[in-house]
């Protein structure tokens, strides 16, 4: 039971990711279709007001600032802004992920999580592309911040890694220790 | 074989950071000439690639500077900037450093990565001259990134310190607990 459970767990924190990511998409689309149709008031209301905020918040959550450099000649640090909030996120799931179930499902549920996200997003893009025009949404708009969020996972990697391969060998080694101490 | 990698790991990693750091200094000197003779005016694709280089690393490497603008009444959490994208990535080394060679060559590994940072950027400032300090293109000289990014470091081996003793506490009480 206990071991069925675990299994599970994964693909639990597979479907988390993709909603997270399903719920700002879905939350963006319905923003810029609000603010790009008339009568372009539905985001002056507090419910618009409040969804902004979740926006926000996600967005900053998922993917931070782009990291595209700015057009202008002068490139001033604060131009490129912060860092994303999910960074912490990604390792210590990567790390959780690599020591429950090992390195190829681990990369099984970070790749599907991935994947249906993009997938997903894109789909939701393309049926309200055709349901209004394509310039309330425009191509690739709506699959932005999974993206870069895709990207930060993989980036995110190294550093789980790191952090995985170097508490194994604290563990080994306390083992061995004890070991010696009651030989 | 695998020892002798794990043995070598260290010295990659020293040149590694170190090359990303002159990878930066390299793409942003060029960048700033660029800008200088004129060869970037229309934003050429080499231009394109080379400031898409030097933004991304110096954002990797050391972040926005945490200065507040003092031109602006208000701080906006812009103005302050955000945290580095390294921040992470020092932690998870520093772990794995303190792991497998213990402290004294964790912090040999790390002071040749910054001091060979710090120097070749230093060495590419003096190469390139003043003219690439021009206020209209950046008044900060190619040693900046170097160094705030080592001022990343050393604050950052403080989470890096308690993970490593807080996991290393916690397997020794394994440990025990199975022993006993």
């Amino acid at each position: 039971m206990k071991s069925k459970k675990r299994a599970v767990g994964g693909w639990i924190f597979a479907f988390v990711f993709v909603a997270v990511q399903l719920l700002y998409c879905a939350l963006d689309l319905w923003r810029k279709v609000s603010m790009r149709t008339p009568p372009f008031d539905d985001i002056e209301t507090p419910i618009g007001e409040m969804i902004d905020q979740v926006i926000a918040f996600l967005r900053h959550f998922l993917a931070g600032p782009s990291l595209v450099s700015s057009p202008s000649e002068t490139l001033v640090p604060r131009e490129i802004g912060g860092a994303c909030l999910i960074g912490l996120f990604v390792v210590a799931a990567s790390v959780w992920l690599l020591s429950r179930y090992g390195w190829k499902r681990t990369y099984l549920y970070w790749g599907a999580a991935l994947a249906l996200s993009l997938l997903l997003c894109n789909i939701m893009g393309n049926v309200v592309a055709s349901r209004f025009s394509s310039l309330v949404i425009f191509p690739w708009e709506s699959i932005e911040v999974a993206r870069r969020s895709a990207g930060y996972v993989l980036l995110y990697q190294i550093p789980a890694w790191f952090l995985y391969t170097g508490l194994r060998k604290i563990f080994r080694d306390a083992g061995e220790d004890e070991r010696a101490k009651t030989e | 074989m695998k020892k002798n990698i794990t043995q070598k790991a260290g010295w990659i990693f020293v040149g590694s950071f170190a090359g990303l750091h002159l990878l930066q200094g390299l793409a942003e000197m060029a960048r700033r000439q660029m800008v200088l003779s004129g060869s970037a005016e229309g934003s050429s694709m080499v231009y394109q690639i080379l400031e898409q280089i030097s933004t991304f690393l110096r954002y990797f490497l050391a972040g926005p500077s945490l200065k507040a603008d003092p031109l602006t009444p208000k701080i906006w959490p812009r103005d302050i900037g955000g945290a580095t994208l390294i921040g992470l990535f020092v932690v998870a080394v520093t772990v794995w450093l303190l792991a497998h060679y213990g402290w004294k060559r964790t912090y040999l590994y790390w002071g040749a990565a910054l001091a060979l940072s710090i120097a070749l950027c230093f060495a590419l400032d003096l190469m390139a001259g003043s003219g690439i300090s021009d206020p209209a293109i950046g008044s900060k000289n190619l040693a900046e990134v170097p160094l705030r990014c080592a001022g990343y470091v050393i604050f950052y081996q403080i989470p890096a310190w308690l993970l490593y003793e807080g996991s290393r506490y916690l397997a020794r009480n394994i440990q025990k607990e199975r022993e006993g």
